[in-house]
């Protein structure tokens, strides 16, 4: 049996599986996607729309599947299966990266010096106690010694003093001194991303403060001493109209007003005058 | 110096049509020049447009008058008729109330008009009305407001008030250091 | 003659050649009579007692002489425009004071009138009743009519030569004179006496040199003395070749004559001096005197709210007794006694006069504003001539008031508006800002800021206050006002571009000096007549120096000669806007030095005849210092060198100067 003429007829009723590209197709088998780069034949694509986007999806389509059948293959329960390799694609980005935080008063400090960041860990041990508490936070203050129910007195103070008030006072302090530097740093940081000098910023702000003040008195501050150099305060702005203009504008305008003002009291009827003339009409 | 708002064009014109009634037009719209009305730190003037024009050369500062001062604005928003504004109000007054000779002095202190020194007033003039005051040789005087219309007065007694001070030319020497 | 129509303007000054004879005897007559009312008022001090008696007596006489006032009305009449008969009528009822007499009367009176003008006065200016022959007449009159109550009018008019001895004494207001007709009475004995003394005097010239004499060898004189000592030498400086004592030199008796001025009318010597080398000796005196007596109250009609007329009327009806000033000005009222405070009338508060000296009346005459002009008054306040000038342009055009001080900015503006101007614009700014602020005006007046030598009478503080400073400052400040003035002012106006100069001070250095200045550092202005006729012509030159020969052009005015303030009017006329660039090549010669000099000022006003007066100073002091090293120099020639550079500076500044001042 000549088979050779079926497999023939077989093999005409199929496409090749070569397809020929002018510019290589790329691919991404992990995604099983293909990118084209290909530039679209307009003459065809006007002419046998249809047909000619078919051939081109057959084409392509092709050369993935030629792609998938060459990958590594396992044998597994399921049966075959190929292994694809890692996603060579990225995906674009949506938003813009974030900007590095401005860095606060100590971080530059710490740059210029070259100190580095040492991590510490957040629970310590009591080594009296053999207690382990946090370092800061919830739980904390064990090294503060204000839970202490003793405390030595030291010999070159008062002996009456409050030591443990004297603790609390301290740690206060300490605590407001870095909630003001962190405020600042704040600031100084909003400042700075919005692309302004912080000392500017600062000093505007002082002096809104003062032209405030300076306008709460109850004459509005026209009557107070004002300082050599000081900025003059802008109030608000009334808007008049021009000194000179078309003179015949501003009479109408004048007239206008008249003609309303006039109407409503300039020309009260006289009353009695009135009586009195129609009265002597009537003699 | 700058034109009036709306707002205080009209509470002038309220205040002088209280004495010249709808004459107000005869300084509006004038035969022989353009005249207007020009605020000047809290004084009204009146002045001609040409002057007015002129005078933009002078600072704010330096300027002192010009023109006629009609009166002043109060901080209250309110505008009060000065003295300086008789010769208008004078001229255009649709009531007028003539006080006797003995009359003149005790006006032009300030007091107001009692009956005996009325010497004659314009007839049907109602209570409230502003009157522009004259003694007998026609010289005006000052201005006023009627206590009583000219029918009710006829039965006041002597010394009861007549018309109510409001100014008079005396303040130009009483009030030199307030008036300008 | 009534008693009113010889206050009033007319009664003319003797001719000059009469004048002249009789005018030493007179004028040393009431010196006498002035010392010696000094000696009484030193005695006792005097109080009010003194003021009311006279007063009542004065009234006595006033009635007695109510025949004669009729015919003040008449003339009066006459004196105003076009006054009519019946408005007598009215002025007349119920008013004693004012009878109307007979007609033939009157015309006896007028002829009298007219002689004893005829007699008397031609070469016066006629622009006041004269001081002699003013009040004074009158005053003799009333005298006359005490002693000899029958006399007739016509003796009186006989005898006005003869009384005319008497007036000079008599220059003020009426309460004033009354005053002094009491004193009199009281010392009749002791003035009788100094006329003997005196007519001895003017015969004798002999007796004339010894009393002098006599008086010479005082250390301290009282005050009658020095009085008579200052007649004296001003009679002996009259005719001195005659008189003089061959020992003195005139110098000497000139010295003298000046430390006597000094001491009896209380000026700095100083100030003597100045005002004393602006005079004979002689007409000094009488402006000394002059300045002792008060000016005349004169009010000016409003004419934009009444007439002359209308206005005389009112205020006589309301016991104000006033003429006409003269002929020269037709809204000008002289007020002789007023029963009410002329400042205060209902006619005053609404604006139908203003209280305004004479003099102050002639810058405006002077500037003669036309109507719809575009006018600038610099120094303003208190707004007499500005509202004189607004009433000229009948409310028309504009007038600008400019004051430097803001505090008189405020009687300025009430003053304005209280007589109706409703044409101008009160500023305030130093008047040098001015043709910055703005320009090109039809015409200026400017009424510079002065010492007020013209005004002593009514402020005799200036005798002492002003120091040869003042008269350096002022000057200064002037000369930059007037090129401010002139540089205002619109060339090209159709009717105007006229500039008037006035000051109130009689001095030269703030008169012709500065118009002279103004007509060198501005040639593009010329001067004009004022259009005023009388007044006395300005210098042209003066103690060496020569000015501008059209200052003759300029006036002055004198309390003595005017019976008005002192006073000085000079007007401009502007032919170019462009101010001609040789000026400026002077300028720049003058160089640095000139800027360096003055650097206070703004520089533009820095010129030459500022160097000159600022240099003057320097090279007096330098002299004086050169003087005593060369006398040191006699003695010791050791410092000659230095001496010697000194001079050769001031000698190298001196005739740098002069050549600058050729160029310019």
């Amino acid at each position: 049996m000549d088979v050779s003429s079926a497999l023939e007829a077989h093999q005409n009723k199929f496409k090749s599986i070569e397809v020929e590209k002018l510019v290589p197709v790329e691919f991404d088998l992990n995604l099983l996607a293909a990118f084209d780069t290909n530039a679209i034949d307009e003459k065809k694509l006007s002419s046998k729309k249809e047909n000619y986007l078919k051939e081109l999806n057959r084409d392509n389509a092709q050369l993935l599947f030629n792609q998938i059948f060459k990958l590594p293959v396992e044998s597994t329960d399921a049966g075959l299966l190929a292994k694809l390799p890692e996603s060579s694609h990225i995906l674009p980005r949506e938003k813009a990266l974030p900007k590095a935080k401005p860095m606060t008063r100590w971080e530059k400090f710490a740059q210029i010096k070259g100190i580095q960041k040492k991590k510490k860990e957040r629970m310590v041990i009591d080594e009296a106690t053999g207690e382990y508490s946090p370092r800061w936070g919830y739980g904390g203050g064990k090294k503060d010694k204000t839970k202490d129910w003793l405390l030595e007195v030291p010999s070159n103070v008062d002996p009456m003093e409050d030591q443990y008030a004297k603790l609390r006072e301290e740690k206060k302090e300490r605590v407001d001194k870095n909630k003001k530097r962190q405020k600042r740093n704040e600031e100084e940081a909003s400042a700075t991303s919005k692309g302004q000098d912080p000392r500017q910023v600062k000093k505007k702000q002082l002096q809104d403060a003062i032209a405030v003040t300076k306008r709460s008195t109850a004459s509005l501050g026209r009557f107070d001493k004002h300082i050599e150099g000081e900025p003059k305060m802008k109030g608000m702005k009334r808007q008049f109209a021009p000194n000179i203009t078309d003179s015949k504008v501003e009479k109408q305008a004048s007239m206008d007003i008249l003609n309303k003002v006039v109407g409503k009291n300039g020309e009260v009827l006289n009353v009695q005058k009135a009586v009195r003339q129609s009265k002597r009409a009537r003699k | 110096m700058r034109p009036l708002t709306e707002e205080e064009t009209k509470t002038l014109f309220e205040k002088l049509a209280k004495y010249i009634g709808s004459n107000i037009k005869h300084l509006i719209d004038r035969p022989d020049e353009t005249y207007c009305f020009r605020l000047h730190r809290d004084r009204v003037y009146y002045v001609s447009e040409s002057i007015m024009r002129k005078a933009v050369s002078i600072g704010r500062d330096q300027l002192g008058s010009l023109g006629v001062c009609f009166g002043k604005m109060t901080k209250t928003g309110k505008f009060r008729l000065h003295i300086t504004a008789l010769d208008y109000l004078a001229q255009y007054a649709k009531h007028k109330m003539w006080v006797k000779p003995n009359g003149e002095m005790p006006f032009l202190y300030g007091n107001h008009v009692v009956k005996a020194h009325l010497g004659r007033v314009t007839e049907d003039t109602p209570e409230h009305q502003g009157v522009i005051i004259l003694n007998m040789s026609d010289v005006p005087l000052g201005f006023g407001v009627t206590a009583r219309s000219t029918t009710d007065s006829r039965k006041l007694q002597p010394t009861d008030i007549v018309a109510f001070h409001q100014a008079d030319i005396g303040e130009y020497l009483r009030e030199e250091d307030t008036l300008f | 003659m009534g008693r009113r129509a010889k206050n009033k303007q007319g009664p003319p000054a003797p001719l000059p050649g009469t004048q002249e004879s009789k005018g030493p005897s007179r004028r040393q007559l009431s010196k006498v009579r002035k010392q010696q009312r000094l000696q009484d008022s030193k005695k006792r001090s005097q109080d009010s007692d003194d003021d009311s008696q006279p007063q009542v007596k004065k009234i006595k006489t006033q009635a007695k002489q109510n025949g004669k006032k009729q015919v003040s009305a008449s003339k009066q009449d006459e004196s105003w425009d076009n006054a009519s008969l019946d408005s007598d009528d009215e002025l007349l009822d119920g008013d004693d004071e004012f009878p109307i007499g007979s007609d033939e009367e009157i015309d006896e009176d007028e002829e009298a009138l007219e002689e004893a003008s005829d007699e008397d006065d031609l070469d016066n200016d006629g622009v006041f009743p004269k001081v002699e022959n003013d009040f004074l007449g009158s005053e003799s009159e009333v005298e006359e009519d005490e002693e000899e109550a029958g006399d007739s009018d016509e003796d009186e008019d006989a005898m006005l030569d003869s009384d005319e001895d008497d007036i000079a004494e008599f220059a003020g207001l009426d309460e004033r004179k009354s005053r002094k007709l009491e004193e009199r009475a009281a010392r009749e004995a002791a003035e009788a006496e100094a006329e003997l003394r005196d007519s001895a005097m003017q015969t004798n010239i002999g007796e004339d040199g010894r009393e002098f004499e006599e008086d010479e060898d005082e250390d301290q004189a009282d005050i009658s003395q020095i009085n008579l000592r200052i007649k004296e030498t001003v009679n002996i400086l009259g005719n001195f070749k005659e008189m003089r004592d061959p020992s003195k030199s005139r110098q000497d008796y000139l010295d003298r004559l000046l430390k006597d001025i000094a001491t009896y009318y209380g000026y700095s010597d100083f100030l003597a001096e100045k005002l004393f080398n602006l005079f004979s000796p002689a007409e000094a005196i009488e402006f000394f005197e002059a300045n002792e007596v008060p000016r005349p109250v004169t009010i000016r009609t409003n004419t934009l709210r009444t007439r002359r007329r209308d206005l005389a009327q009112a205020l006589i009806n309301r016991g104000v007794n006033l003429e006409p000033i003269g002929k020269w000005t037709k809204v000008g009222l002289q007020v002789f006694e007023s029963q009410v405070p002329i400042g205060a009338t209902p006619e005053y508060l609404a604006g139908h006069y203003m209280l305004q000296a004479a003099s102050s009346f002639l810058p405006v005459m002077a500037l003669a504003p036309q109507e719809h002009e575009r006018v600038l008054d610099m120094a303003s306040a208190p707004g007499g001539k500005t509202t004189h000038i607004a009433a000229l342009l009948k409310n028309t055009g504009m007038v600008f008031a400019n004051d430097f001080s803001k505090d008189r900015l405020k009687s300025l503006t009430a003053n304005i508006t209280r007589l109706g101007a409703k044409n101008t614009v009160v500023c305030n700014y130093d008047g040098r800002e001015f043709p910055k602020v703005i320009g090109g005006f039809d015409r200026v007046l400017l009424d510079a800021p002065c010492s007020g030598t013209g005004v002593i009478s009514k402020d005799p503080g200036v005798k002492v206050n002003k120091t040869e400073k003042d008269f350096i400052d002022i000057p200064h400040l002037q000369k930059q006002l007037i090129l401010c003035a002139i540089d205002s002012v619109d060339a090209n106006s159709k009717t105007g571009g006229y500039i008037v100069y006035s000051t109130c001070s009689v001095t030269v250095d703030e008169n012709e000096a500065v118009v002279d200045y103004a007509l060198r550092k501005r040639p593009n202005i010329k001067l004009v007549s004022t259009g005023i006729e009388f007044g006395r012509e300005g210098f042209v030159s003066y103690r060496g120096k020569t000015f501008h020969p059209s200052l003759n052009l300029t006036r002055r005015y004198y309390p003595h000669m005017h019976n008005m303030d002192g006073f000085y009017v000079a007007k401009f006329k502007k032919f170019s806007n462009k101010i001609p660039k040789a000026e400026k090549n002077g300028k720049g010669a003058e160089g640095q030095e000139a800027d360096d000099e003055n650097s206070n000022g703004p520089t533009t006003f820095l010129e030459d005849e500022d160097q000159n007066i600022m240099q003057g100073l320097y090279i007096f002091q330098y002299g004086q210092m050169l003087h005593f090293s060369l006398v040191h120099l006699t003695n010791n020639c050791g410092d000659f060198l230095h001496s010697e550079i000194f001079f050769n500076r001031i000698h190298a500044k001196a005739s740098k100067e002069s050549q600058t001042q050729e160029i310019t």
